[in-house]
């Protein structure tokens, strides 16, 4: 093994490689930084290129792109409340309210630290796991997938601070949002009011903008200030990369979290950052600021959501299974430079495979430098007016609403949601729970079909089942109990 | 939780809202075919049952909330503009520990909601119109005359200055649309 690591290295270690995975990195890097575009749009512009490449060329540049989309995509995420894709949602729930509080730099210092240690986590977990991931995968059916959905919609009441009862109720919003478009167990299409835009349902990010970044935006209008509301900067980014560093439990507890959804196909990547922040507002201490400006909620997001990509290659390059839109491009470029994916990734071409777990390292190294290097100074977004940033930040908005399916239906949705999602900031609804509820809506419908389709009630005898069942249980159960002796502890105060 | 009155009967108003968007969406559930129809059915008679416990709650509160408002600001703060309330009071009802100002200041307080509301309002009002001019423009030509326009008439900046920001957003989307193929919504009329 060690032998195959140098051979991979050596086949990395050429100036070509290495200036197209840099190549992939900037690309990467750009995308993550503009809100709504995600990784699948950045890899249909860069699959014409890889066309006629090297193999090991194209490779650099496409796992380049992959690794550090969810490193920059924390800009907007922490300096503006708007998520940069898909997989930084929640990383908004404590980074905003840190850069709000004149904390942005200690919170990017935190969010680029946590994500080049997932990375490598995730490029190690690649490299140990591919080799025995084959049993655990295939044992893994709809049952299975559908507990595991299951156990994500637990977050949605745990995400609710106080009552569980608005975040169950926003929960309950996000599964119905869900359910918009085409049914995935039949031929319907439901609550699409003869609108051909709502055949395909509403786009995640469509939704992710007009859940947070218009009534965010709309909030610094109305109370005319810039987003660090003290007006300067506090904490510097080494501070932020210093508390990722204290808090290497939960970076570990994370990443896993991270490798652990991301290698389960059909899961969606977007689930896991929400995923790897609830578990940690669950295990950690003192967690009373979670929601207001948590530095730990911030790390454990960012250090899943880096992980993952490693954790998503291994059904990609063992099965040819994409477990995201962003694999199964890079899957078909994988086809088109004559890599065959499959069980042989592990016996032939194994030197390819471990050139990609050492690109997938570098490539998140070189990425945290850069965003590292650029923060300080893109920090400074936070200090700037209201008055001057909003009208900025909404044409941005709007051109990146329009990128989900290139229509104005897009741009319609995303202020119609914008407009409901202020009325809820104001009453004080939780929406993050929203989110989550739409994110694994239709995996709750086609699971629990398929798994009563083929296996009737025994579906619920399955071992694997039981177990996720057991965790899914204890949770929740620790959750009341912890809302339990906090409403306790009140009453006893007052 | 929430005990600002003002804020309770936007939650109130929400709650409403939220009990007929489930109970709409569950009658608009039993027209799909079965199989399609279980789970948004199921969804939102659940969200419904509990969108209804959320406004028996949110109500509940708001006559809870009424009652501290009428006894402090109509009893006392009326009836004794003159005097300071004060916990060693003999009488029952002066023993309040705040005075009238501060019944004032709660009063003035929970009438902000509804005015940051509209203020809000006015701010979704001009999002809109920005969006009908791109429609009409296309995306760089709106969105240049938008920043502008919203710089200049918002802030003490001056002209050239908003002009010159508006200037470089347009740019950076245009060398996005140019090099980086990223697609602009187009314009009726100019794109």
């Amino acid at each position: 093994m060690i032998q195959t690591g140098i051979q991979a290295l050596q086949l990395l270690w050429t100036a070509e490689v290495l200036l197209h995975l840099g190549l992939g990195i900037l690309v990467g890097l750009t995308v993550g930084v503009l809100p709504g575009l995600g990784g699948t749009v950045g890899m249909a512009i860069l699959l014409p290129f890889v066309f006629g490449m090297e193999p090991t060329t194209g490779i650099a540049m496409m796992i380049g792109f992959i690794a550090v989309g969810h490193t920059s995509d924390t800009f907007p995420s922490i300096l503006l409340g708007v998520p940069g894709s898909g997989g930084s949602q929640a990383t908004i729930m404590d980074g905003y309210p840190l850069a709000r509080q004149g904390e942005a730099s200690r919170a990017l210092g935190a969010s680029f630290s946590a994500s080049v240690l997932g990375g490598v986590f995730g490029a190690i977990a690649l490299l140990l796991l591919i080799q025995i991931a084959r049993p655990l995968v295939l044992a893994l059916g709809s049952p299975e997938l559908l507990m595991m959905t299951v156990l994500g919609l637990t977050l949605v009441g745990m995400l609710s601070r106080g009552s569980a009862l608005p975040g169950l109720l926003a929960g309950l919003i996000g599964l119905l949002l869900g359910a918009i478009g085409d049914s995935p167990v039949t031929l319907q299409y439901r609550y699409t009011f003869d609108w051909l835009y709502l055949a395909d349902g509403i786009p995640l990010p469509v939704l992710a903008l007009g859940l947070f970044a218009l009534p965010e935006m709309l909030s610094l209008l109305v109370e005319n200030r810039s987003i660090a509301r003290g007006g300067d900067l506090r904490g510097s980014l080494w501070s932020g990369v210093r508390e990722t560093f204290r808090h290497k439990k939960l970076v570990v507890q994370s990443s896993m979290i991270g490798v652990g959804v991301g290698m389960l196909p059909g899961l969606g990547g977007s689930v896991t950052d929400w995923i790897a922040y609830g578990v940690a507002q669950r295990t950690q201490r003192n967690t009373e600021n979670f929601g207001k400006g948590d530095i730990r909620g911030v790390i454990a997001p960012e250090s899943a959501n880096n992980a993952k990509e490693g954790g998503t290659l291994i059904p990609t390059l063992l099965f040819g299974i994409p477990g995201s839109g962003t694999t199964a491009i890079l899957l078909g470029g994988l086809l088109m430079m004559g890599i065959q994916v499959g069980p042989r990734m592990v016996t032939d071409n194994l030197d390819v495979t471990v050139s990609i777990v050492w690109m997938l390292t570098l490539a998140n190294i070189v990425a945290a430098i850069v965003c590292l290097a650029l923060a300080r100074y893109i920090a400074r977004i936070s200090l700037i007016p209201a008055r001057i940033l909003s009208p900025v930040i909404f044409v941005i908005v709007i051109g990146a609403a329009y990128q989900s399916t290139r229509s104005w239906g897009d741009v319609w949705v995303m202020l119609g949601i914008g407009a409901v999602a202020y009325v809820m900031k104001e009453v004080g609804f939780p929406r993050a729970p929203i989110l989550i509820g739409f994110v694994l809506s239709s995996s709750v419908e086609r699971y629990y079909h398929l798994s009563v389709s083929i296996y009737g009630v025994q579906w619920m005898q399955r071992p694997g089942v039981i177990f996720l069942a057991a965790v899914t249980v204890a949770l929740v159960y620790g959750f009341i109990r912890t809302n339990v002796s906090s409403k306790n502890r009140q009453g006893v105060l007052k | 939780m929430n005990r600002d009155p003002a804020k309770t009967v936007q939650r109130i108003a929400f709650d409403v809202l939220l009990v007929a968007m489930f109970a709409s969406a569950a009658v608009g559930a039993s027209d799909f075919r079965q199989v399609a129809r279980y789970f948004p059915l199921t969804v939102s008679i659940v969200g419904c049952f509990f969108a209804l416990i959320s406004l028996g709650v949110d109500v509940r509160r708001l006559i809870a909330g009424k009652q501290v408002v009428i006894s402090a600001f109509d009893t006392l703060a009326m009836e004794h503009p003159d005097r300071e309330l004060t916990s060693d009071s003999s009488d029952m009802t002066m023993r309040v520990s705040i005075n009238q100002s501060t019944i004032l200041t709660a009063a003035s307080n929970a009438e902000k909601p509804w005015q940051s509301s509209l203020i809000a309002l006015g701010y979704l009002g001009s999002i809109i119109v920005y969006i009908l001019s791109v429609s009409l423009l296309g995306m760089i030509i709106g969105s240049f005359l938008y920043v502008a326009t919203f710089i200049s008439l918002m802030t003490d900046w001056a002209r050239w200055k908003a002009v010159a920001l508006a200037l470089s957003v347009a740019t950076v989307m245009y060398f996005l649309e140019q090099y980086i193929g990223i697609r602009l919504p187009p314009g009726i009329f100019l794109s």
